[in-house]
């Protein structure tokens, strides 16, 4: 599980003023809340005095939350300031009274943590779109997936399990035939995996032609893993010949990944468009929502599966081995890439989403 | 006189052969892959710090059974 990264507490709206809030994120317990000032701030969850946890408590005035076991309270910046129990004796606080702060990041709409041990490297990614007026955007409630993080990273780089999981809605094997450009580099200091599709003048399915009002269209689409907490997609349409110019349209999606420990972590999506594009079939409503509507099947469909892959983890793997086919070339970048984020602060995650030796013709089947 | 070759980055290429992905920095040029000396395909192109390299995918449609109608 890599630390030392830029995580996804929540959008900014899930963190109202004077409210707690609770979360695991990489295996270690945080409470968040949002300062009078409006700042959100994260402490280690675990209490000084007796590892009650903090997000059981209370916010107290001058921004101070204390802890509903004993009283211990802490203001912003993890420094205890009051302990009931002392109040009468005149003793001092312990100077060692105090908790651990995470690096917290708002920006473009988005709550950033840092759970790591190292200083954080960089700032976060950018989300433009998210924090915009310009733009019109839903975000969904967080998911609890039960599945390691990495098979979500995985499923969103899998390019040919359109069908069958996902037939009848998103699916056809026309999709999975179109080519698939992959890159690789680094951006800001971070290292980015992405993937670009490109079709020409391509018959729309009924679900986008009642989006776009296009029968006929050029599309691009590009993924792109920016570290292991972030996914950015790009979907844009336009009658053919006429991408890049003012006809175009389409929507840009965020995923973001935030492992909670090596089995479960939250999966949140805001997809954003120009604001005051509507749906070409209903012009009454925002294409926004016309693209978000249709996501929850599919949001469904790889949920199950990445949670079906993890209830396989409980096995032990004896002689199995995956079977790599060329389709799957993004993944196995994308476990690399990981791979080496992880080696670079000691760790490692299960060996089942780690790179592999895979199942090869020189195996005696 | 050989000029030697510069360093050449490990870059991505797929064995249809041993079936499997390999990063490698012993493709060669031409490229072959260093365990059994077949052409990869396709292989990671290296330049300015990026890797591309494009995907062909080739499902065989027809031997496909029992496959959705949309
Ligand atoms: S076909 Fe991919 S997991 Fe079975
Ligand atoms: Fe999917
Ligand atoms: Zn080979």
């Amino acid at each position: 599980m890599i630390r030392n990264a830029w995580y996804v507490a929540g959008f900014s709206a899930e963190f109202a003023p004077d409210s707690i809030t609770g979360q695991v994120i990489t295996g270690r317990p945080v409470v968040l809340w949002r300062t009078r000032q409006g700042r959100a701030v994260a402490l280690d969850a675990r209490c000084a005095h007796k590892r009650f946890p903090l997000w059981e408590g209370r916010l107290l005035a001058g921004d101070v939350l204390e802890c509903a076991y004993h009283g211990f309270a802490y203001d912003p910046s993890g420094k205890c300031v009051a302990i009931p129990a002392l109040h009468e004796t005149g003793q001092h606080i312990p100077r060692t009274a105090r908790q651990r702060a995470f690096p917290v990041a708002e920006q473009d709409g988005v709550v950033w943590l840092w759970p790591g041990d190292a200083e954080p490297a960089s700032h976060p990614p950018r989300t433009v779109e998210i924090g915009s007026d310009g733009w019109d955007t839903i975000n969904t409630e967080p998911m609890e997936v039960a599945a390691n993080a990495r098979l979500l990273i995985e499923n969103l780089f899998d390019l040919t399990h359109f069908y069958p999981l996902h037939a009848g809605n998103i699916g056809s094997l026309a999709d999975a035939r179109v080519p698939v450009e992959i890159e690789r580099g680094r951006r800001d200091g971070l290292p980015y995996l992405k993937t670009v599709r490109r079709r020409h003048s391509f018959t729309l399915p009924p679900m986008t032609r009642d989006r776009f009002g296009l029968e006929v269209a050029d599309q691009l689409q590009e993924h792109t893993m920016v570290g292991p907490g972030l996914f950015h997609v790009v979907v844009t349409v336009a009658p053919p010949g006429r991408l890049g110019t003012g006809d175009e349209q389409g929507f840009v999606l965020y995923q973001s990944i935030t492992p909670r420990d090596e089995s479960s972590h939250v999966w949140r999506r805001s997809t954003s468009c120009r604001s005051g594009t509507t749906w070409a079939a209903s012009p009454g409503k925002s294409l926004v929502e016309a693209i978000v509507a249709g996501a929850p099947t599919v949001i469904e469909q790889d949920r199950w599966a990445i949670e079906q892959q993890q209830k396989m983890f409980g096995y032990p793997d004896d002689d199995y081995r995956e079977v790599h086919i060329k389709t799957d070339g993004a993944v196995v970048m994308a476990r690399h890439l990981l791979d080496e984020m992880e080696a670079a602060e000691g760790t490692a995650g299960p060996a089942q989403v780690r790179s592999q030796r895979s199942r090869q013709s020189s195996d005696a089947r | 006189m050989t000029v030697p070759a510069p360093a050449q980055p490990a870059v991505w290429g797929f064995c249809g052969t041993c079936e499997r992905w390999q990063l490698s920095a012993a493709w060669g040029s031409p490229p072959a892959c260093p365990e059994c000396g077949s052409l990869p395909q396709p292989l990671e192109s290296w330049a300015d710090g990026t890797g591309r390299l494009t995907l062909i995918l080739e499902l065989a449609l027809s031997t496909a059974g029992g496959q959705p109608a949309g």
